[in-house]
């Protein structure tokens, strides 16, 4: 491994947060919360301290492998979440310091699963920052560092890789900076008509930033304890269910669509297979709980917002689903596995890979039925390469084992079944709500210490799609060359 | 600039990673999965899996706002289509690789009719560059300035050249009309010298000059400068052809050592005023026989580099003979220099070097500006530049000793109304002047040269 340009990169990375964090400091200082501005003003420096430290290490080469980059995602990810967690600790706001890592950890990977309890009650600088970490870690904090600092050579496009490996996410455009430029760009209009529309809405300044972080980066944050509910507004719930749905689509379709092939953008299978499963999936569900609503119209709202929010891997609560029929609530915890469309700031399995894999198994039983057929698997109009389809294979089965293991080691815990197994699958598909006693109406404040640092790793192996973690369990990884 | 780059053989991956770490947006196109990861592994360019020659393929890589395309695959025919169908998409200039001898006829064609801005032959251009270094022999590299007019010549100052010891500002009295302009020390450090810098055995000195001066200054300075007479070939492949058709056009009596047979066949068919051995020319008795001692020229274009190298390896120790070497793969480019081997030539490098030329200067006149020419040297640690002179305030109309230029920067020549002359402190820039800058640094106009 490369360790210089590897520990030089986390360094960017930190310097780059600790001026990111001089925006919730300033708003600290500007609503006058005195223990919140200690707490960003010690962030910032450990951040900007250790990363100038870090920085200041001569890189004898730049060029970085994939291991290195694997490395480098899985290493500033934890970075920034121990120094993003400082805010909370020093406020006093999460007295217990892996509480507050928990929290941060499941902002920046965009879980949205909170330890706070009453969070009408916390300081509104510590908020802000709490959605902000959502809307960074949507897209991708190293992709942001790729926008912002210039890198030459090849090693750029790995580090854009690590951080998102889905089979369908490549570069935009021939330069990844410019890549990363477009992709944030596209995610910054979204973000702002989002904003817009909140506001049209009559919300209020503060909850509509709050909100669209939440919605964008897919992460889902409440700031009143009721979630979307609170607003008790048809209109804020519509457009959020259609935002939601947004940013769980390919980025690279909306830069299609921005300029001008809209029609290569709608032929794209991960596109339809994610409209048509969200739409048979907002229709069964609303027929299923008809009985619960007035109107089949009101159910089609909350079972459309319930969809939505867990597809994209949101986790936004309109109204409390862990009453509805277990139909609908199964039909949800598969959701939450699915996911969106990969290159998107969704999480969980991708469509993508679905697909692929619904595929092999067409092929395999065609396989069974005349053994010397020759078969290749397509996507997207591509032959897939052994290796591509491999590394499907691996990941699904990566995902189902670490779901397993964690769902044993948090039923150490000894709460009942379905909490167990739906908090592990809320916090590794990053939606960051699940049923029984971490639904809608309850907390993951019950778990012990133990348990939520095996969901904060849950978290990040599902953000960062397992590998990098893997990869750094693996002795190897860390040998020099 | 957006280019495509159809191909991602030896050349194609070489001219993505220069052009991408140039500040182009690249898009290569190849057929085989594996070659395309690899490009876009190590350099930052978009990979397309497809055939080049195709419409949707390269409509996908944006062929329509695409300013240069440059097919360099395996086969002529497909480099021409994808060209041609390329030009047809919007493409605003496209280069075909075309090696096969007997296309030579249809390119002016292409060039006219199907939008062709260039056509690169690799053997070709391989064995030119061989030509304009055999014409000066002991040189090692040889690059042209403003039409002609200003040479770069590399070269090893070997033991008891009487250069040795002498003070770089002392250098005018043997010839006031050439410059040392770059030094690359014995362990590769490159210096851009000051007049204080003492020449020393082992230096590989880069002098600027008109080319009868350089010529000049050789004969005064006691390098060499024998007209080769006797040329021996071991390998007859394309640029062995192309390399002994040119030298006996000038004169020069070649030997074609050649293994195959039927290769011998079609060379003396072509070739009939060459000398075609049918023999091993990894031989050494074959050689001595075929009297390499008194040979004034020797290239070894073998298939095999390993065999190339220790053939010049031994001729270089048994004679007098200017040694080429054909070096196909150049991944070990520093050992190489060590061995002492004298001029190697890679078909792919060169054909890369002077597509790389197209490209600039397709960029400099796109930016309107003053580049003219631009050579990398000394091992592409260093720059040599040919700018055309704009109106500068505060470079332009003053004496170049009032200038405080930066120390990575030497000036080289000045061509003013079709005179050549060795910048002194009391010379001045004037605009629509030529002048060649050499920089280890980066240059993108004159005025760069200051502080």
């Amino acid at each position: 491994m490369n360790y210089r340009t590897v520990f030089h990169t986390v360094g960017n990375i930190l310097v780059v947060e600790g001026f990111i964090l001089l925006m919730p400091l300033i708003l600290a200082a500007f609503l006058r919360e005195t223990a919140a501005l200690k707490g960003f003003a010690a962030a910032a420096a450990a951040a900007l301290i250790i990363g100038f430290l870090l920085t200041r290490i001569d890189r004898k080469n730049e060029v970085l492998l994939m291991r290195d980059s694997m490395v480098i995602v899985g290493l500033s990810w934890i970075a920034i979440s121990l120094t993003g967690a400082l805010p909370y600790y020093v406020s006093g706001e999460i007295p217990v310091f892996v509480e507050a890592f928990f929290e941060t950890m499941s902002g920046f990977t965009t879980t949205g699963i909170t330890v706070f309890n009453d969070v009408e009650s916390v300081s509104r600088s510590i908020l802000f920052w709490r959605s902000f970490t959502v809307w960074l870690g949507g897209m991708g904090v190293l992709v942001f560092m790729l926008a912002v600092l210039p890198r030459k050579g090849g090693s750029a496009v790995n580090l854009m890789k690590a951080e998102s490996s889905s089979p369908d996410s490549d570069k935009i455009v021939p330069k990844t900076q410019m890549s990363a430029i477009i992709l944030y760009t596209i995610y910054i209009i979204l973000t702002i008509i989002d904003f817009i529309f909140l506001k049209l809405g009559g919300m209020s300044t503060f909850d509509a930033v709050n909100i669209t972080f939440g919605t964008a980066g897919t992460g889902g944050f409440n700031i009143h304890d009721a979630s979307i509910a609170y607003y008790d507004s048809d209109y804020i719930s519509i457009v959020t269910t259609v935002f939601m749905f947004l940013f769980g689509v390919n980025y690279t379709l909306f830069f299609l669509m921005f300029t001008g092939r809209a029609r290569d953008a709608f032929k794209n299978p991960e596109l339809k297979a994610y409209a048509g499963i969200t739409v048979f999936a907002s229709v069964t569900i609303a027929f299923n709980t008809m009985t619960k609503y007035e109107s089949f119209g009101r159910a089609l709202i909350n079972s459309s917002f319930a969809v939505t929010a867990m597809s994209s891997s949101t986790g936004f609560i309109l109204d409390d689903f862990d009453v509805w029929p277990s139909y609908s609530k199964i039909l949800l915890l598969a959701l939450m596995f699915i996911g969106a469309c990969s290159g998107s700031t969704s999480c969980g399995i991708k469509l993508s890979r679905m697909i692929i894999m619904g595929k092999l198994v067409v092929a395999d039983v065609k396989r069974l039925l005349s053994p010397r057929s020759v078969n290749v698997i397509k996507y997207n109009g591509r032959v897939m390469s052994t290796e591509a389809l491999t590394s499907v294979y691996s990941f699904i089965v990566m995902y189902v084992t670490v779901f397993a293991v964690s769902v044993l080691l948090v039923s150490i815990n000894d709460l009942d079944m379905i909490t167990t197994v739906s908090a592990v699958a809320a916090a590794l598909n990053n939606v960051g709500c699940g049923f029984s006693q971490v639904g809608p109406s309850g907390s993951f404040s019950v778990f012990s210490g133990f348990s939520m640092v095996v969901l904060s790793v849950d978290m990040l192996a599902g953000r960062l799609e397992i590998f990098p973690i893997l990869m750094m369990l693996y002795p190897r990884t860390w040998y020099r060359y | 600039m957006d280019i495509i780059i159809v191909g991602c053989g030896k050349i194609g991956s070489t001219l993505a990673e220069q052009l991408s770490a140039e500040e182009h947006n690249i898009t290569v196109i190849d057929l085989q999965e594996e070659r395309v990861a690899s490009v876009t592994e190590h350099s930052d360019v978009l990979g397309i899996r497809g055939n080049g020659a195709t419409i949707p393929v390269l409509k996908q890589a944006g062929a329509e706002h695409t300013e240069l395309l440059i097919a360099v695959t395996q086969m002529d025919e497909l480099n021409i289509l994808s060209c041609m169908v390329g030009r047809k998409l919007g493409v605003k200039n496209a280069i075909a690789r075309v090696r096969n001898p007997e296309y030579v006829d249809v390119l002016p064609l292409l060039k006219s009719d199907f939008g062709l801005s260039m056509s690169i032959n690799p053997e070709k251009a391989c064995a030119d560059e061989m030509v304009r270094v055999l014409k000066l022999p002991s040189m090692i590299k040889v690059e042209t300035f403003t039409g002609g007019d200003i040479d770069l010549l590399e070269f090893l100052i070997g033991e008891r050249n009487r250069l040795i010891g002498m003070q770089l500002k002392n250098l005018w009295k043997v010839n006031p009309n050439i410059l040392v302009c770059l030094v690359t020390k014995k362990n590769g450090d490159v210096i851009i010298p000051s007049g204080d810098y003492v020449i020393e055995e082992n230096d590989r000195i880069i002098i600027a000059g008109r080319r009868a001066e350089e010529m000049k200054f050789l004969t005064q300075t006691g390098i060499k400068t024998n007209r080769v007479k006797n040329m021996i070939i071991v390998g007859g492949g394309r640029i062995g052809f192309y390399l002994a058709k040119m030298m006996i056009e000038t004169g020069v009596h070649v030997e074609i050592i050649e293994r195959d047979r039927d290769r011998c066949m079609e060379l003396i068919e072509a070739l009939p005023n060459a000398e075609i051995i049918h023999g091993d020319g990894t031989d050494q008795q074959l050689l001595i026989e075929e009297g390499i001692a008194k040979a004034d020229a020797f290239a070894s274009l073998t298939g095999l580099d390993e065999e190339n190298i220790m053939l010049s390896l031994f001729v270089q120790s048994s004679s007098e003979a200017k040694v080429l070497t054909k070096v196909t793969h150049n991944s070990f480019s520093t050992v190489l220099r060590m061995l002492n081997i004298g001029s190697t030539f890679s078909p792919r490098l060169v054909a890369t070097e002077n597509i790389l030329q197209f490209v600039r200067a397709m960029k400099n006149s796109s930016d309107s500006s003053e580049v003219q020419a631009l050579f990398r040297i000394a091992d592409d640690t260093a720059e040599a530049v040919e700018f055309l002179v704009g109106e500068h305030p505060g470079v332009t109309g003053k004496k170049l000793s009032e200038l405080s230029i930066r120390n990575d920067v030497i000036i080289g020549v000045i061509k003013r109304r079709g005179r050549v002359l060795i910048p002194r402190g009391n010379d001045i820039l004037m605009p629509g002047d030529s002048v060649v800058v050499i920089t280890t640094g980066k240059l993108d106009s004159i005025k760069d040269i200051i502080k």
